[in-house]
């Protein structure tokens, strides 16, 4: 029997197995016979003896195929397999797809970590100071990144600049939520729109108004939502620019 | 030179390695990606996320092929908010149509929105829902004004049979369909009593309209 007869024999044994698995098979039955018969070549033995011995060592090609198919049964396993592979194709493309939307984590990232450029609408700073304070609203957290007191329209005010990130590093924020903060001494003539917010799935960038009296050390900031509130008081910088 | 052992990959073995890719795959693209989604449920979610009301549980579940084919509006509710969704799938797995929110932590008899998605300039199903906290409840007026050429009231008329009940509390969805809803305005509903006296009247401010 030759080694290709003996290969046939096994894997007609085999049943029905995927063109990969029959190749795998194959292969790791080769190399098994290769290594007995470079065993036995270094001994000094004829290659065409060294083959047909290393075949009759390994018993019976049927018997062989029988006990390799045990590993391969269930048809099951193959379509889990066949999905799985199926589902990494397509949320790979998806990714792709969707690869504009890491703009959005980057937000989430740069808002959480880093200083946010939020651009001051004032006419003239009085003070201003970089702060770190943070709130938790909702799944959310707002940061308060600067304070500043100025002047608008020839009002004196504070305005605070401010983000909102989701709490899971490349979560979600709530959209709008400077619908739910209110500041203390905030009035409708000061409200100002526009500027540098910036909004994306990833973070939320706003700056609120306030009116403070010239006595006033701070101002503070209340979330309420769906029965849930909190609050977060804002020291107002000095002048020269202290908090 | 020995030959390195190898073992040979069964079904099994072969499967798992495949799934666990896929489930990383899966948790990457869904998180960071934000795509991919495998389950309406999950878009619902999203939408919860963006409207921040925290996570609320199904009240009803509609198929919508009037707004997308595979279109599947979702009424949720916590002890807080009512909120009605939609969820259709696309090219990236579930993604959220939109979410209305309704607020109900201020005590009323009836908590009630509406939502319309006005698409391609086509007219779409225009929806109504709520809660309904005032027991004496039985029977809700739904009225809206279709403005056009000479402006026109219509009603419907939703009773304690068709609502829906979760925890204690009574919800209600309408939905009207073919017709230019972006149209509809003032939607108003009055809640009337088993004799059919009215009880409470409020009207539906919180809205939105969603071009797609």
């Amino acid at each position: 029997m030759t080694r290709q007869e003996f290969l046939d024999q096994v894997l007609s044994s085999l049943g029905r197995l995927t063109a990969e698995e029959r190749e795998n098979v194959r292969r790791e039955l080769e190399e098994h016979v290769e290594d007995r018969m470079e065993a036995l070549l270094e001994m000094g033995w004829d290659e065409e003896l060294a083959e047909s011995r290393c075949l009759e060592a390994m018993g019976d090609p049927a018997e062989i195929g029988r006990e390799l198919a045990r590993q391969y049964r269930g048809r099951g396993w193959l379509w889990i397999g066949r999905a799985a592979v199926l589902l990494t194709v397509v949320l790979c493309v998806q990714a792709l797809l969707g690869i504009g939307v890491l703009f959005n984590a980057w937000d989430g990232l740069v808002v959480r970590t880093l200083r946010p450029q939020i651009t001051s609408m004032l006419d003239e700073v009085e003070a201003e100071a970089q702060v770190d304070l943070r709130m938790d609203i909702g799944s959310d957290v707002l940061r308060v990144v600067r304070v500043s007191v100025g002047e608008v329209e020839n009002q004196r005010v504070a305005e605070i600049a401010m983000c909102a990130y989701d709490r899971w590093p490349f979560g979600i924020v709530a959209h709008n939520c400077e619908n739910w903060i209110t500041v203390e001494g905030l009035g409708d003539d000061v409200r100002i729109h526009g500027g540098p917010a910036s909004r994306t799935y990833g973070a939320e960038c706003w700056q609120m108004y306030a009116l403070p009296a010239p006595e006033d050390r701070s101002v503070v900031l209340t979330y309420s939502r769906y029965g849930e509130t909190a609050s977060l008081e804002v020291p107002l910088p000095e002048q020269g620019g202290t908090v | 030179m020995k030959r390195k052992e190898k073992r040979l990959p069964s079904r099994r073995r072969r499967t798992a390695r495949r799934v666990l890719v896929a489930a990383a795959a899966l948790f990457l693209v869904n998180r960071i990606f934000l795509v991919g989604l495998l389950f309406p449920i999950q878009a619902v979610r999203r939408c919860e996320e963006r409207e921040d009301t925290g996570r609320t549980n199904l009240v009803c579940r509609n198929w919508a092929p009037e707004i997308y084919k595979t279109g599947l509006v979702y009424l949720t509710e916590n002890e807080n908010v009512t909120m009605l969704s939609a969820v259709r799938l696309s090219l990236y797995g579930w993604i959220e149509v939109y979410g209305v929110p309704l607020d109900c932590t201020v005590e009323g008899p009836i908590h009630g929105g509406w939502w319309t998605l006005y698409r391609k300039e086509e007219p779409s199903q225009f929806y109504v829902f709520g809660r309904i906290d005032d027991p004496d409840i039985d029977r809700l007026n739904i009225l809206w004004t279709i403005e056009g050429d000479g402006d026109s009231d219509m009603w419907v008329v939703s009773d304690s049979g068709e609502w829906m009940e979760r925890d204690g509390r009574r919800y209600f969805l309408c939905s009207f369909g073919n017709a230019n809803a972006a149209a509809y305005k003032f939607p108003l509903v009055v809640g009337c009593d088993e004799a059919g006296k009215e009880i409470a009247r409020i009207g539906l401010e919180h809205g939105v309209v969603t071009v797609s």
